[in-house]
């Protein structure tokens, strides 16, 4: 065997690249602990349930529905032709799907009673058909006998 | 690769090259897989708690950059691509790991003080670069120098773990603490002067440090 010619220091720093030392305890249970407490801290909330989320795309598109016919209707109302203020069935449309929402609504809250979100879902759409309601009874009243704005 | 399972957990046959095991081990780890993962850790623990020590001289301190370390590669395994030795990679965690402790405790401004007072004390006290081989007659040992390198100064020690032990390039080291490449060449420079009269020192072998 070629005896090893390099100065002390050069060789022992060749050893010293290849060694390693253990430390005094195992670290593992630490490190696998240190990964559950962050892989918990981190943790995504649960989705939200499909059924929960096709109920607020319903309620979103029904208040969206509610605004732009009511925004039309008070126009049409203020400054549209006199031919035309009668002949709308907007708010007849809005309400059925704002009763729709509601009737979803309130199935969904007698499968859990104690969710507050959806009661504050209800109370929102339940103040949108009450909102629609009094802004167009006048004119559906028109047609009715004897109706007390007829 | 063979798998067997045994009470301790998974265990792995050396029946291919130490680096298909490695890449083998880091795709099961990515699955999720904690006992392939406790395997890598078995494989490398003390090589990393080797260059933790080394850069702390704290026992504690090593330990818990060891622990750190393993921790940040878990989340960090899918980045590994293969391109060079596992341990390599985990080496550089463990390196980067340590650099932004030291930034965080502005332990890094004080060791560029001292790294100043250090090299003016060298020049005026170590003109006489040792030149003989003579240790007393023993027969020199890594563990000698492991000691002498835990004796060096902060600054030295760093630059001389990292570059003659780690293979890091001057630049990188310049870049990692924050340092101009020649202060590194010359911290260096030093770290191998001292090193050497250390090694040829009988006493400094027998004193711990």
């Amino acid at each position: 065997m070629k005896p090893d010619r390099k100065p002390p220091l050069e060789r022992l720093t060749a050893q010293m690249r290849d060694q390693g030392s253990l430390p005094e305890r195992d670290l593992w249970p630490g490190i696998s602990a240190a990964i559950d407490e962050v892989e918990k801290a981190t943790t995504i909330p649960a989705p939200m349930p499909r059924r929960r989320r096709a109920l607020w795309s319903l309620v979103a598109v029904a208040a969206t529905l509610f605004l732009l016919v009511a925004a039309g209707w008070e126009y049409q109302r203020d400054f549209g032709p006199v031919a035309e203020r009668d002949t709308s069935e907007g708010p007849g449309n809005e309400l059925a799907v704002l009763s729709q929402a509601l009737d979803e609504l309130n199935q969904a809250l007698a499968g859990n009673p104690a969710d507050s979100g959806l009661t504050r879902l209800i109370q929102m759409v339940e103040q949108s058909r009450g909102d629609l309601l009094r802004m167009n009874v006048r004119g559906w009243l028109r047609d009715v006998p004897n109706a007390p704005f007829s | 690769m063979t798998r067997q399972a045994n009470p301790q957990g998974l265990r792995l046959v050396d029946t291919e090259d130490p680096a298909s095991i490695d890449l083998e081990l880091v795709s099961m780890s990515c699955t999720g897989d904690r006992t392939a993962f406790e395997e890598i850790y078995r494989r490398y623990v003390a090589r990393i708690y080797g260059i933790c020590l080394r850069l702390t001289t704290d026992p504690e301190e090593a330990e818990a950059l060891t622990q750190d370390t393993f921790v940040r590669a878990w989340f960090g395994l899918a980045s590994y691509t293969g391109k060079g030795c596992l341990v390599g990679w985990l080496v550089r965690v463990a390196v980067n790991l340590w650099r932004d402790r030291l930034r965080s405790s502005a332990r890094l401004q004080r060791l560029h003080e001292t790294m100043g007072r250090d090299l003016e004390a060298a020049d005026l006290h170590g003109k006489s670069s040792p030149t003989s081989s003579r240790h007393g007659g023993r027969v020199l040992t890594a563990i000698d120098l492991e000691r002498c390198v835990a004796k060096l100064p902060e600054g030295a020690r760093m630059v001389f773990v990292l570059h003659d032990i780690e293979g890091y390039k001057h630049r990188e080291i310049g870049e990692l603490l924050e340092l101009a490449t020649g202060t590194v060449k010359a911290q260096l420079h030093r770290a191998r002067h001292l090193l050497r009269a250390m090694l040829e020192d009988p006493q400094e072998l027998t004193h711990e440090a």
